[in-house]
């Protein structure tokens, strides 16, 4: 007669599923691989490189000296792709933080305190979901210059209402639960439930959003370097696309130039994905009979 | 009613409270008078929708009244604020229907019991002597391994004893318990309805016990009142009531209760079939729709409580 | 409007023990794959339903009742799996059947009530669609159909206006009495209803329980009724059958189980149910709690918990055995049941 709800806090549990185990993988493959760029990029992503016998190494194709190749202007790809790692991992984690911090106090205050607060902020947040997201960093971008960090605020504008929506309909549903009232009755003010009580429950749906957040993050931006609004400074993948694109590598056969970026957006967008995955089984636990 | 006198702890007058439905006000509490003295035990039986829990919830300003008081030490319970406030809540406390709901998953049974106390300002010297007090009151004495505990890893019996030392860690003086044992499986129950006779007996706690159970009612509580849709239709020393039912709710409610043996009453309970959606209940007795001798003051008339017996009250037209 | 058969005590039914059988369940055990490991659910359950009987099979969450009544009608969690035991219902095994047959039997000659079946109506279907839809199971359609959904409803006291109602409209009895409308659809020979009146109010439980036992009357269907309710089963049932971790403790006539039982955990479940019409006594709790059913204790499963345990009983299992015609315990002391039950009724007896 008994319903129980479980909510198995097994990390051991977690660490063993195959999702994140690849998804972390991916991750901190890439951020090893960020943090040592220096060194592990035999040449600087914008240098111009010249063979030995003095002529331009453009377009060459993958050997010992360049592992992916060179572009049509000389630069190693090889290290133009270790470099574009640093910024994705920036743009990624600095988008998704703010955009889970935001949201997930967005959420929080909605949900907890309804009435006018949720009706405000939910219209807030209506705002900034009807403002398309590349055009608004055109703008951004055509009034405060076009770099990175611009890319991450606009983002970071924009993209909070998802997750706001949704922890904020995760705490509607958790303000009901007894819990929550036999903190009321024992004394507990409104900070101390939402803080103590509630966001320890909110918790992990902010997590699996910042996982899938750095994903998209890293997304928006190749889609705005690809547009050629990036910052023409800083080596990303999106950039790399950009100028395949631009120097006509597809109809070139320049395949080893424009794959592997490609390739690592997917891996770290999938990242995202696998972590999410794994996360259901700890945000939706089973009724045990 | 006649003048209250100071031994009433909670006293309601006119008690309501409606909710906005789809268009339609649904009266789910309307115009309770009641008292609960010092020390007394009384229990609330209603069927579902009968507006028993919210009453409860009223009580505890868990939920604002549309209409009417209560009042608890003789404040107003509805305009309390600050200091006073604080203080209600130290006073009065609630039993949940459900223990495996009533504490949050991710704390200890440390933490949940510790919640009263940080909120109440207790030192944190005392803290631990007062938990363990408390978890030997409700007969779980091997604190220590009870306190290192998550729910998910205690039985419903246990989960209800410590729900119980929460809501008595602070020594309240009343106690609002809303179906405190029908989640729990039976050889369970006998368990913690001891354990609330005991409570009442050591403590000399006022209660009030929300349940549809009359075996419950009947076995904890000195004074029983009967709601029914909103309205209190009985109010009086809980074996007379159970004996002796003057309203003919209890009397059905009382007739229809299977006892655990074979020789029995099977007596069909005489009451007119339900008819889903009756009208407004705003204009005589409520329970006419089913009542077996209705009559036409029942249908213009809303019947008061009235003396039926000694210390018994029944809301009902016809004579005794 | 049904008329309800009021005063008859089941001591008639009781009388007729000689009964041919409709189900005979033989050492049933189910169990369940679960990440801590492997589950006995049932473990070694035998009771008998005979026909035109109504058993209750009693126990509280985790004993196995659920699992033992859905495991007769082939309906079963993903996970769990019928290891064990015969299930013979009208001379055929049940559990060797084929799904196809399985399935074919479903509703025709087994029909279950599963808990809450009020909330198991589909709410986006009108009642009479619902009815149809189980009557099409058994080739009847069109007018034949719609008059036998009429005729159903008059059997479970409902108005045809129901028929054009949605579940949502519906009150908690009035659905409940659709879901026995629906098991009865096609005249089943047996009728499993999983707790059908816990939900319910106590007036409306009332009502229900007599109108399954006018019905059960006179159809002359056989039901098993699952319940953890002492006091439900007494009124209605007309034999028991005691469920204790995963196995059938004691099974007899209501009358006789009640009375005389022979099982301490069913002297102490009686101790459990305060009867309104005595005074107000002191209820005993059992103490302790079931064993996991992960790693089944051997010997006596409520050895832990018995005050008349011997050391016999944490060693080997007691058999089901039968003490008096109709009347099976499994207990080691079975013999002293007399003088067990005089100590059963004082409380220092189950204090630790």
């Amino acid at each position: 007669m008994s319903a129980t709800t479980v909510v198995t806090v097994s990390w051991r549990r977690q660490a063993r599923d195959p999702y994140f185990i690849a998804g972390i993988s991916i991750y901190l493959a890439f951020l090893l691989i960020a943090v040592f760029a220096d060194q592990i990029a035999p040449n600087a992503p914008k240098d111009i490189l010249f063979l030995d016998n003095g002529s331009l190494a453009n377009a060459l194709p993958p050997s010992a000296q360049f592992p992916l190749g060179t572009t049509t202007s000389g630069c190693d790809i090889f290290s133009q792709l270790v470099h574009g790692s640093q910024s994705a991992l920036i743009v990624g984690i600095s988008a998704a933080f703010v955009v889970v911090s935001v949201g997930t106090l967005v959420g929080l205050l909605a949900g907890y305190f309804g009435g006018f607060v949720d009706a405000a902020l939910m219209r807030i947040a209506d705002i900034a979901l009807g403002i398309p997201l590349l055009p608004f960093v055109i703008v951004l971008a055509a009034f405060l210059g076009p770099t990175t960090w611009n890319v991450v605020l606009a983002m970071s504008l924009l993209l909070w209402p998802n997750s706001a929506r949704i922890i904020r309909a995760q705490v509607l549903s958790l303000r009901e639960r007894a819990y929550i009232e036999a903190a009321r009755t024992a004394g507990s003010g409104h900070f101390r439930i939402l803080f103590h009580h509630i966001a320890p429950n909110i918790l992990p749906l902010a997590l699996l959003f910042g996982s899938i957040a750095i994903g998209w993050a890293i997304l928006t931006e190749a889609s705005v370097s690809f547009l050629g609004f990036a910052d023409p400074d800083t080596t990303t993948w999106g950039f790399m696309l950009q100028d395949a694109y631009v120097s006509q590598a597809l109809s070139r056969g320049l395949y080893n130039w424009f794959v592997p970026p490609g390739i690592c957006i997917v891996l770290m967008v999938s990242a995202g994905f696998f972590i999410s995955r794994s996360y259901e089984q700890f945000l939706f636990p089973r009724l045990r009979d | 009613m006649d003048a209250m006198t100071d031994t009433a702890l909670v006293e309601a007058r006119g008690l309501t409270k409606h909710f906005q439905s789809g268009g339609a006000t649904v009266r789910a509490v309307d115009g309770l008078d009641f008292r609960i003295d010092r020390g007394e035990t009384v229990g609330l039986l209603g069927e579902s929708g009968s507006g028993k829990t919210t009453t409860g919830r009223l009580l505890l300003r868990l939920t604002p009244p549309s209409a009417g008081e209560i009042r608890f030490g003789g404040a107003d319970v509805a305009t309390m604020s600050g200091p006073a406030l604080k203080r209600f809540r130290t006073r009065a406390q609630l039993v949940f229907q459900n223990p495996f709901d009533a504490l949050n998953p991710r704390f200890t049974m440390r933490q949940s019991l510790a919640e009263p106390l940080i909120n109440a300002g207790v030192p944190r010297s005392e803290r631990a002597e007062r938990m363990d007090a408390v978890l030997r009151q409700v007969h779980l004495p091997d604190a220590a391994g009870v306190l290192a505990n998550y729910p998910h890893q205690m039985s419903g019996g246990q989960l209800q004893r410590v729900v119980l030392a929460r809501a008595l860690i602070l020594r309240p003086d009343f106690i609002v318990a809303d179906e405190p044992v029908s989640m729990l499986d039976v050889s369970v129950r006998a368990g913690i309805l001891n354990l609330m006779r005991d409570v009442r007996d050591e403590m000399g706690l006022a209660a009030i016990y929300i349940s549809h159970d009359v075996t419950l009612v009947r076995y904890v509580c000195v004074r029983t009142l009967v709601m029914y849709r909103g309205r209190i239709v009985e109010d009086g020393p809980t074996e007379d009531v159970v004996r002796h039912p003057r309203h003919p709710y209890t009397q059905a409610l009382i007739a229809a209760v299977p006892v655990p043996r074979v020789e029995q009453n099977r007596a069909a309970i005489p009451l007119k079939p339900a008819r889903h959606g009756s009208g407004d209940l705003a204009v005589g007795c409520g329970f006419r729709d089913r009542c077996p001798y209705a009559f036409e003051r029942c249908f213009a008339e809303k019947p008061e409580l009235r003396p039926a017996g000694a210390g018994h009250l029944a809301a009902c037209h016809l004579d005794p | 409007m049904t008329e309800l058969v009021t005063q008859e005590t089941t001591g008639e039914a009781s009388a007729r023990r000689d009964v041919p059988l409709l189900l005979s369940v033989r050492g049933l055990r189910v169990s369940y794959r679960t990440p801590r490991g492997t589950m006995h659910a049932v473990d070694g359950a035998s009771f008998d339903v005979g026909q035109a009987e109504m058993l209750g099979l009693v126990g509280e969450s985790g004993c196995g009742k659920t699992t033992a009544a859905r495991s007769l009608t082939g309906v079963l969690a993903g996970n769990a799996r019928v290891t064990g035991g015969s299930v013979t219902f009208t001379g055929r095994d049940l559990l060797a059947l084929d799904r196809q047959d399985a399935r074919a039997i479903r509703w025709t000659e087994i029909a279950f009530v599963p808990q809450s079946a009020m909330n198991s109506l589909d709410p986006v279907y009108r009642i009479e669609a619902q009815l149809l839809e189980v009557l099409a199971r058994g080739n009847i359609r069109g007018r034949a159909a719609r008059l036998r959904a009429r005729e159903l409803l008059d059997m479970v006291g409902l108005p045809h206006t129901v028929l054009a109602s949605f579940p949502h409209q519906l009150s908690g009895g009035m659905r409940q009495r659709v879901a026995i409308a629906l098991a009865l659809a096609l005249n089943p020979l047996l009728v499993i209803a999983d707790e059908p009146v816990t939900a319910l109010d106590v007036i409306v439980q009332r009502e229900v329980l007599d109108t399954m036992r006018d019905l059960q009357r006179r159809l002359h269907v056989s039901v098993i009724m699952i319940t953890h309710d002492i006091s439900v089963v007494a009124y209605c049932c007309d034999s028991i059958a005691v469920m204790y971790a995963g196995q059938v403790v004691e099974s007899g006539p209501s009358a006789v189980l009640l009375g005389q039982a022979a099982h301490p955990y069913t002297m102490g479940l009686c101790n459990a149910f305060p009867d309104l019409e005595r005074a107000a006594d002191l209820l005993v709790p059992i103490q302790g709690s079931p064993p996991d059913l992960h790693e089944p204790p051997t010997g006596c499963r409520f050895a832990a918990r018995c005050p008349f345990a011997l050391e016999r009983c944490a060693q080997e299992p007691p058999p089901l055995t039968e003490i008096a015609p109709g009347h099976r315990a499994a207990c080691w002391r079975s013999g002293e049941a007399a003088a067990l039950r005089v100590r059963a009724t004082e409380a220092s007896t189950w204090m630790p």
